[in-house]
């Protein structure tokens, strides 16, 4: 259930401001009548993975971010405040990432926190930040995040697995691709996400739909014989790989070793360039391949191709999903953050709730619903491109753009379990 | 590793064709328990002939096996021949197990040479570690499945991944290679007397360190070779020697130390069980190795082919 702000007890803020002026009384011998921080800066945390098993998706992530502030600052996203950001390398490890996050609020003075795309760190990361009192914007796609587990404090600029799901196993169901389905899981959060939703729910919403099993595979496991041949035996005709990063080109792989996309329609609930280039175009332009994607930098929206230019142009490569929805988080958060006036927690919550995301990289009006604070992006379907097509790293044809997602593809307000 | 509900999932499928689903099912599983299984026996190998002449508990073997693994994918990335690359990782284990044996763990043998071995192969292990972080990172490489392994192959009862039966031939190629060297060439008859009597051997004016060095190299060569062969099954990622140097310690414990037998059997029983044991309950595929490993020294406490401080 939502945890409230108020009821924590003393907030990091309050703490922060009685030992000021704690200590401001014991060295001057006086009461002063300001506790305003002085501050002529906003400083953001961000808690990102650059090394570890999705290092390399993390420094992508860390580009976004930096460019965010570089466009806040020449934009004056918070009037004539000046922006700063201080990172910390997460490791995608719960415990690692909580560590640096309260040393980002402790050592750096953070204002608020952003970063990561990993759901259990996301989960870890949220708590904190509700208990110290600080907004948090972050991305990870575990129902969890903004339904059973949700925190006022957190805003999630990135899809859920429902929405992942909804680019994946419901668009093959929906184009009557199959009427029998099996899973591959990954065994932690994200994947549990994926695969519940997929079963009690998708699945299950089609009447002539059948429900043949899953199998789920241990964190950190790489090969998945034992489960594609369970698979492949079960008669699916749809198996979906709910696999991530490193995982999911192992498995597509594999899948391919295994003559899977000769009698099976394979679908991936999130891929992106990196998955792509490794994977490797002779794979992905099997017919049977399917795959949903965050964000692609060849989306059509004026604000993405904008966004994708000055990436590409500031770092000279393309951006990734993740680091797309970083960079529009940040930059409305410190819109928020502008229209609140200050810092306080409280009224920056106000502002950003069903405040639309800026600048709108997805051009379907996404904001973060105020109800459980995940943002209403829209995940695409994506197909690869006949490798003789490829040029750069132009992978993917976009084969289906939802325009309405927050009907579509998320769960009702009441289907979260959160109510803010 | 998978932890499968299909079996509930089986009878509404099976109720047309029952027998040849389970069938074809269960063999394919054998096949996976088979590859793994493999992997272990080349692994095992190698720790058991360096056990069987040096007396050396190797515990860098995960993490030269490792080694092999890199430099196949690094081969394999620059010219894009994958027989290239595993020649390669041979070679290069090899040298550097010679290389190793002379400059470090030739100062270890005699009296303590048991906790120096240990500490010093511990180290070597967590040096060659961070050397590998330190050259390829930390990340891990997609290592892609050469071109001709990468569809599958009918076996009549059912089709596998042509890559996975060519690591199930080459393993045993190479296995029974290594039995032919150990059992039809002179050097293997020394190195077999050496195992048995390293004094008399000496004694006879046969040069034993130069024994002790080819053997360190050619053990750790197996184990280089696994992790080549084993790169385009599970990736290359930084702690891939750690996770196949467990099993391959039970190996060799289940086997009997020393046993080149031992350590064929016990492999393949070792990656039948734990893929097996996955089909069935997933949760229990990891333990039940140790499980098995109990039982088994508690009936034959040296292991299945146990003879001390021999290579039959």
């Amino acid at each position: 259930m939502p945890k409230d702000a108020n009821n924590s007890g003393t907030s990091r803020r309050q703490y922060l401001k009685y030992a000021s002026a704690g200590s401001a009384v014991a060295l001057a011998g006086c009461l002063t009548g300001d506790s305003g921080s002085g501050s002529e800066s906003i400083m953001i945390g961000a808690t990102i993975p650059e090394s570890g098993p999705y290092g390399n998706i993390g420094k992508n992530q860390v580009k976004g971010v930096e460019l965010a502030v570089k466009h806040a600052n020449e934009d004056g996203d918070v009037s004539d405040t000046e922006v700063e950001v201080a990172f910390r390398d997460t490791k995608t490890d719960t415990q690692e990432a909580t560590q640096v996050a309260r040393e980002l609020l402790r050592q750096e003075n953070a204002d608020f926190l952003a970063g990561n795309f990993s759901s259990s760190v996301a989960l870890a990361i949220g708590e904190l930040a509700q208990r110290e009192d600080v907004i948090y914007t972050c991305v990870g796609g575990s129902n969890a995040i903004t339904g059973s587990d949700c925190r006022s404090n957190v805003f999630n600029a990135g899809n859920s697995a429902v929405q992942q799901t909804s680019g994946g196993l419901k668009y093959a169901l929906d184009e009557g691709l199959g009427e029998s389905v099996y899973e591959i899981s990954a065994d932690y959060s994200w994947g549990q996400s994926i695969q519940a939703w997929n079963e009690n729910q998708i699945v299950s919403s089609y009447d002539d739909v059948e429900y043949l099993g899953n199998s789920f595979v241990e964190f950190g496991a790489t090969d998945y014989s034992q489960a594609i041949t369970d698979a492949r035996s079960s008669g699916a005709d749809i198996i979906s790989f709910n696999l991530f990063a490193s995982n999911h080109v192992q498995s597509a792989r594999q899948a391919d070793e295994y003559d899977l996309f000769d009698d099976f329609v394979c679908v991936w609930p999130a891929t992106g360039i990196i998955e792509a280039e490794q994977i490797g175009s002779d794979i992905l332009s099997r017919d049977n391949f399917y795959a949903s994607a965050p964000w692609y930098w060849q989306h059509e929206a004026e604000g993405a191709q904008a966004f994708s230019e000055a990436f590409q142009s500031e770092y000279g490569e393309r951006p990734l999903g993740f680091s797309a929805s970083m960079y529009a988080g940040v930059r409305t958060t410190l819109k928020a953050i502008d229209a609140a006036g200050g810092t306080e927690t409280a009224d920056i919550r106000d502002q950003m709730e069903d405040r639309e995301l800026f600048p709108q990289l997805w051009g379907v009006g996404e904001k973060f619903r105020a109800c459980d604070h995940r943002a209403s992006i829209s995940t695409m379907t994506v197909q690869g491109r006949d490798p003789s097509d490829v040029d750069g790293q132009n992978f993917f044809e976009v084969i289906n753009v939802p325009q309405n997602p927050e009907e579509t593809q998320m769960r009702t307000c009441d289907q979260t379990g959160c109510s803010f | 590793m998978a932890s499968s509900i299909l079996l509930n999932a089986l009878p509404g499928v099976a109720d047309t064709l029952f027998v040849p689903l389970q069938v074809e099912y269960y063999t394919a599983q054998l096949f996976n328990g088979l590859v793994l299984g493999m992997i272990l026996v080349l692994i095992s190998l190698g720790l058991t002939i360096i056990f069987g002449l040096l007396g050396v508990i190797n515990f860098a073997h995960g993490d030269l096996l490792l080694v092999g693994t890199y430099v196949s994918w690094t081969v394999m990335d620059a010219t894009g021949s994958f027989l290239l690359s595993i020649g390669a990782a041979l070679v290069a284990t090899l040298v550097l197990g010679m290389i190793l044996e002379r400059t470090l763990l030739r100062y270890t043998y005699g009296r303590h040479g048991a906790l120096l071995q240990l500490l010093l192969t511990f180290g070597i292990a967590e040096l060659i570690r961070g050397l590998v972080i330190l050259v390829w990172g930390r990340t891990g490489k997609n290592f892609a499945t050469p071109s001709w392994g990468s569809s599958s192959i009918d076996l009549v009862l059912f089709t596998y991944p042509v890559y996975r039966v060519f690591v199930i031939v080459a393993a045993a190629a190479l296995i029974v290679a290594v039995y032919l060297f150990l059992n039809r060439t002179d050097l293997g008859l020394l190195i077999r007397a050496g195992t048995q009597d390293r004094e008399m051997v000496d004694m006879l004016g046969i040069d034993v360190s130069r024994l002790y060095m080819l053997v360190f190299g050619i053990g750790v060569a197996l184990a280089g070779t696994a992790g080549a062969l084993i790169g385009p099954v599970r990736g290359a990622f930084p702690t891939l020697g750690i996770e196949l140097l467990i099993p391959a310690f039970v190996v060799v414990v289940v086997g009997g130390l020393g046993s080149f037998r031992g350590s064929v059997v016990a492999g393949i029983l070792i990656g039948e069980l734990q893929v097996m044991t996955g089909v069935f309950y997933s949760e229990a595929s990891q333990a039940i190795v140790f499980v098995f490993m109990a039982l088994v020294l508690l009936v034959r406490p040296r292991g299945l082919f146990g003879q001390e401080g021999v290579v039959e």
